[in-house]
C-alpha cells in the first residue's frame, strides 16, 4: 500500500526478487521503503502463472539452484513461507535410444559411461568448484572499480588476485586459460560421452544467445555452477512455483515494514538537474523519495524510466551497445497424465531432463538464431514440477515446463502467431521423440517467446540475465563500464537488478549488494 | 567547386574573389578547404580589421543544422551553456564536453527560428553529435558547404552595410541576427566576430557568394575594406583573448598525452557552465573538478 503520509526514503522500481531483497535490506537498515510492481504479482521472473484453467507453471524461471543462503536465512525466507517440494534433483541427459546419462554430484550413471569419464568428470568438478568458491569471494560484494579503488575495492581485487595464486600452478594456469576459450573445447579436453558434453554444455549458455563454440561459456558454466557453493547439489522445485520465492521474499520484506504496491506501473523516474527526485505512475502521479533503486534492466531503466536525454552521451551509448537479447523461449503444457519418457521411470522424470544429445547438435540449433532463425531441432531443459508438488495441477494430472534453446528476440520478420505456433508444434514434436504419448495428453499448450517475457515481465529482449553474462559485462563492467558499484550518474538512481554484478539467476545478490552499497553510502548515496 | 575526387583541396565559394587578391599565393589548409594565410601583408590586413574593414573568408567553418522538436533540449544536453535562455535571433558562444569533462570544442549556437538551430564548430564532430541524439526527436545536418560565410570585421564594418542598403543594421546588438534581401534571395547578418572589434559575419547561399562579394567590396572601397588572411586574424584573436581550440587548447578528442585535454574552468570559461539546467555531457566531472576534489599541478 502507497502511504501518501509517510516520506519515503527510497522507492524501489519493480518488485522482482533482487527489489524485494533490496528493499528488505533497506527496511532493516530504518529507512522508509516503497517497492512499486506493475505485474500483480511479486518475484518478477521467479513467477508462477495459470495458463489453463487450474493449470500453474512456473513462467519463467523454473528451477531454483543459486538462492544465496546468506539472503535466505537474513530475510528468513523459510519462517515466510519458501517450501522445497523437491531439492538436489539429478540432471538426466536424455537419448533417443532411452540409454540416457543420469548427473547427480559427482556420479554418473547409464549411458555405457566409461571410467576414465567418470574419473575425469570428478576431477572436473572439484576444479570447477574451486573456481566457484575463489569467484563466491567477490560476488557478496560490490564488484572493485578498475581504477581509483578505495580500501574496500583493493582487498577484494587482492583477495581475487590471492585466491588464485592459492589455487595452485596448474588451477591457476587452468583457470586463466579455460576462461577465455569456449566449453566445446574444454568438453572435448575432458570426456568422451556425448550426451555428458551436451548436457554440460547446455548448462553453460541457457538464456544466452551463444552455442558451445561462443566465447565466455566456460564462465557462464561457472556462473551456473555457483549453486554448489551456495548449498545446491543440483536443482530444486520450489512449492508453489517459482512465484512463491517471490511470495515469501515480499513477506519477509513486509515484515521488516516495506511497503509494497502490485499492479502499480512507474513510467518514469524524475530527475531534476542531475539527482532523481521520485518517480511518475503510470497514472500520473507523483511520489517523491531521495532515493529511487531500480530493479528494471539497465536498458528498460536508463532508456524507458530515465531518458536517454538525462543522461550523459557517452552513458547512453554504453546502454545502447549492452548486448541483452534473450534466444529463449518458455514452452507451458498442461497434461492429462503423466506421459511415459522411454526408459524413465516417474522418479526419473521428475528429475531435470535436457535434450541436448551432442554439443554440435546445440551448436547447429544456435546457428539459426545467429541468423534471425528458430532452432529446427531445438535444445531444451525440461521440468515437471507437478510430481513434487500437486498443488500445480488437478489431481492425477500434471504440468511440464520446458526451457527452450534456441528461440531469438530479433526473429526474422518478427513473432507472429503462425510462426509461434509452428515453433511450439516442433518443439512438441522434438519432446514426442522422447516421449511417445506426450501428444495424446496435452490439454492445453503455451508458448512465450522473448518478446512475450519481454512483455510480461517487463525485460528488455526477454534475457533473463538482465545482459548477457559474458566475459565483457561481468565485475566491474557490469551492466557497463563507468556504472558499477550499483550508483548511476543520476545522484540518488542506483541499479538492483541481474543487470548488475553478480548477474542474473533467482539469487538475490545483486539486490543485497545494492542496499549494503546504499547503506555504507549513508547521506552521501 | 572541384569533385572530391579530383582534388583533395576544396574551394570555397568565395574562391575566384579570393583568388584574384591573393598577391603572395600563401594558401593554407583550413578543414578540407583552401584558405589564404594572407593577401598581402599581414601588418596592414590587421590593420584593415583595426582601423577599417577586414574581410575574412569562413565558409570552411563546419556549420551543423539542428532541427526538430528536441532541438533545443539536444543542445541543451550537448554543450555546457543554458541553451534554453538563448532567444530566436541570438547567438551563443558555449563548449561542449567529453563525459570526463574535457572540452572537445568551443563555437557559436545560433537559435535561427522556433526549434532550429546552427552550431558552428572548429572540429568535424558529427559522430559525436549523432551518438548524443539517442533519445532525442532532432535532425542533424552538416551544412558546412551549403552556406557562404563571412566575417566583415572593424570599425567602418557597419558603415559599409549601411552603403550596402541594410537600414537599421547599426540597431543590430551584439551576438543579435537580422536579415535582409539579397540578389532575390537573404542573406543573413550576426553581430559576431573573433576580432574583438566591431563586426559582423554574413551568411548566404553558395550561389550568391561572389555577387555578395563584389557588392560588399564596392560598397568598401572607399572605406579602406580589404581581404585578410589566418595570420592576421591569428593576431587580432590573439590580443582579444579569444581562445582558438587546437592551438590554446587539445580537443579531447584529439588529444593523445593524458593529461593534455582541458575542463571548462581549466580554460577560464566556468562561466559558460551551467549547474542549474538539466544535465549535461561532462556535468558530474565538471563539477567534480570545480569542487576542487581533482588537483592539477603546475611545475615552472
Amino acid at each position: 500500500m502507497i502511504d501518501t503520509d509517510k516520506n519515503y526514503d527510497v522507492i524501489v522500481v519493480g518488485g522482482g526478487h533482487n527489489g524485494l531483497v533490496c528493499a528488505s535490506y533497506l527496511a532493516k537498515d530504518g529507512r522508509k521503503v516503497l517497492v512499486l510492481e506493475a505485474n500483480d504479482s511479486l518475484g518478477g521472473a521467479s513467477a508462477t502463472d495459470e495458463f489453463s484453467e487450474q493449470f500453474l507453471v512456473s513462467s519463467c524461471a523454473h528451477w531454483l539452484f543459486q538462492l544465496n543462503p546468506t539472503v535466505a536465512s537474513d530475510m528468513g525466507l523459510t519462517q515466510h513461507g519458501l517450501e522445497l517440494a523437491a531439492r538436489d534433483l539429478s540432471t538426466i541427459a536424455l537419448a533417443e535410444d532411452g540409454n540416457h546419462l543420469t548427473i547427480n554430484g559427482d556420479t554418473l550413471e547409464g549411458a555405457d559411461i566409461s571410467d576414465e569419464d567418470r574419473k575425469a568428470f570428478v576431477a572436473f568438478n572439484k576444479q570447477i568448484l574451486k573456481f566457484c568458491k575463489l569467484l563466491a569471494g567477490a560476488f557478496n560484494r560490490r564488484a572493485p572499480k578498475l581504477v581509483e579503488g578505495n580500501l574496500t575495492d583493493r582487498i577484494t581485487v587482492a583477495k581475487l588476485g590471492l585466491g588464485m595464486k592459492m589455487l595452485g600452478k596448474e588451477d591457476m594456469s587452468d583457470l586463466m586459460r579455460l576462461a577465455l576459450i569456449n566449453i566445446y573445447d574444454v568438453m572435448e579436453e575432458n570426456f568422451d560421452n556425448d550426451l555428458l558434453k551436451g548436457a554440460i554444455s547446455l548448462d553453460s549458455l541457457l538464456g544466452s544467445h551463444m552455442g558451445p563454440r561462443s566465447p565466455n561459456t566456460v564462465y557462464g558454466y561457472i556462473y551456473r555452477r555457483m549453486g554448489t557453493v551456495f548449498g545446491f547439489n543440483g536443482p530444486a522445485v520450489v512449492q508453489g512455483g517459482m512465484g512463491a520465492v517471490g511470495k515469501a521474499m515480499a513477506k519477509a520484506a513486509e515484515s521488516t515494514g516495506v511497503d509494497i504496491e502490485v499492479g502499480v506501473a512507474v513510467s518514469k523516474i524524475n530527475v531534476d538537474v542531475d539527482r532523481t527526485t521520485g518517480v511518475t505512475l503510470a497514472d500520473g502521479r507523483v511520489i517523491n523519495a531521495s532515493l529511487v533503486v531500480s530493479n528494471a534492466d539497465p536498458k528498460t531503466t536508463f532508456t524507458k524510466l530515465v531518458g536517454l536525454g538525462n543522461i550523459e552521451t557517452g552513458v547512453a551509448r554504453r546502454v545502447k551497445t549492452m548486448r541483452m537479447k534473450g534466444d529463449a523461449a518458455k514452452l507451458h503444457i498442461a497434461l492429462d497424465s503423466l506421459p511415459s519418457f522411454n526408459g524413465l521411470t516417474e522418479q526419473q522424470m521428475g528429475q531435470r531432463l535436457v535434450i541436448a544429445p551432442t554439443m554440435n547438435y546445440i551448436e547447429t540449433a544456435f546457428n539459426a538464431s545467429k541468423y534471425g532463425e528458430y532452432s529446427k531441432a531445438p535444445a531444451m531443459d525440461i521440468s515437471i514440477p507437478s510430481i513434487h508438488d500437486a498443488s500445480l495441477a488437478p489431481e492425477g494430472k500434471h504440468v511440464m515446463s520446458v526451457i527452450v534453446q534456441y528461440a531469438p528476440y530479433e526473429l526474422e520478420g518478427g513473432w507472429d502467431d503462425d510462426k509461434k505456433d509452428a515453433f511450439k508444434q516442433l518443439v512438441i514434436d522434438r519432446i514426442a521423440d522422447f516421449a511417445p504419448d506426450l501428444k495424446d495428453k496435452i490439454v492445453a499448450s503455451e508458448l512465450l517467446t522473448p518478446v512475450d517475457l519481454e512483455e510480461r515481465f517487463h525485460i528488455h529482449g526477454g534475457h533473463w540475465h538482465h545482459g548477457e553474462i559474458s566475459l565483457d559485462q561481468i565485475l566491474m563492467m557490469r551492466p557497463f563500464p563507468g556504472t558499477s558499484q550499483y550508483g548511476t550518474s543520476v545522484d540518488g538512481l542506483y541499479l538492483c537488478g541481474a543487470g548488475n554484478h553478480p548477474g542474473g539467476g533467482v539469487m538475490g545478490l545483486a539486490g543485497h549488494n545494492a542496499a549494503i552499497e546504499i547503506i555504507k553510502r549513508g547521506k552521501s548515496a | 567547386m572541384m569533385p572530391h575526387d579530383e582534388t583533395m583541396i576544396l574551394e570555397t565559394p568565395f574562391h575566384s574573389r579570393c583568388l584574384a587578391l591573393c598577391e603572395i599565393n600563401l594558401w593554407e589548409d583550413w578543414k578540407g578547404y583552401r584558405s589564404a594565410a594572407a593577401y598581402t601583408s599581414v601588418e596592414q590586413e590587421y590593420f584593415a580589421v583595426r582601423s577599417n574593414t577586414g574581410v575574412f573568408d569562413i565558409s570552411p567553418m563546419i556549420k551543423y543544422r539542428f532541427t526538430g522538436p528536441d532541438a533545443g533540449a539536444y543542445l541543451n544536453r550537448l554543450v555546457t551553456r543554458d541553451i534554453s535562455k538563448i532567444a530566436i535571433d541570438r547567438v551563443a558562444y558555449t563548449v561542449w564536453c567529453d563525459d570526463k569533462g574535457h572540452v572537445m570544442d568551443d563555437g557559436t549556437i545560433f537559435h535561427l527560428a522556433e526549434n532550429d538551430y546552427r552550431l558552428c564548430a572548429y572540429a568535424r564532430c558529427l559522430d559525436w553529435l549523432m551518438w548524443s541524439a539517442e533519445g532525442f526527436d532532432v535532425t542533424i545536418v552538416d551544412e558546412t558547404a551549403e552556406v557562404a560565410a563571412l566575417a566583415v570585421q572593424g570599425p567602418t564594418s557597419c558603415a559599409v552595410f549601411k552603403d550596402m542598403g541594410f537600414e537599421g543594421i547599426e540597431n543590430l546588438k551584439p551576438f543579435g541576427i537580422t536579415r535582409y534581401p539579397f540578389g532575390g534571395s537573404e542573406v543573413m547578418i550576426s553581430r559576431t566576430g573573433f576580432t574583438g572589434d566591431l563586426g559582423y559575419e554574413i551568411w548566404i547561399d553558395p550561389s550568391l557568394a561572389e555577387d555578395f562579394w563584389d557588392a560588399l567590396f564596392a560598397a568598401g572601397k572607399l572605406r579602406g575594406i580589404r581581404p585578410i588572411g589566418s595570420s592576421a586574424l591569428d593576431m587580432l584573436r590573439t590580443e582579444t583573448g579569444f581562445l582558438q581550440a587546437g592551438v590554446d587548447f587539445i580537443p579531447a578528442e584529439e588529444a593523445i598525452r593524458t593529461g593534455r585535454s582541458r575542463s571548462p574552468f581549466e580554460l577560464g570559461l566556468g562561466w559558460l557552465v551551467s549547474f542549474d539546467k538539466p544535465v549535461f555531457n561532462g556535468q558530474s566531472a565538471v563539477k567534480r573538478k570545480e569542487r576542487g576534489l581533482t588537483l592539477c599541478f603546475c611545475l615552472p
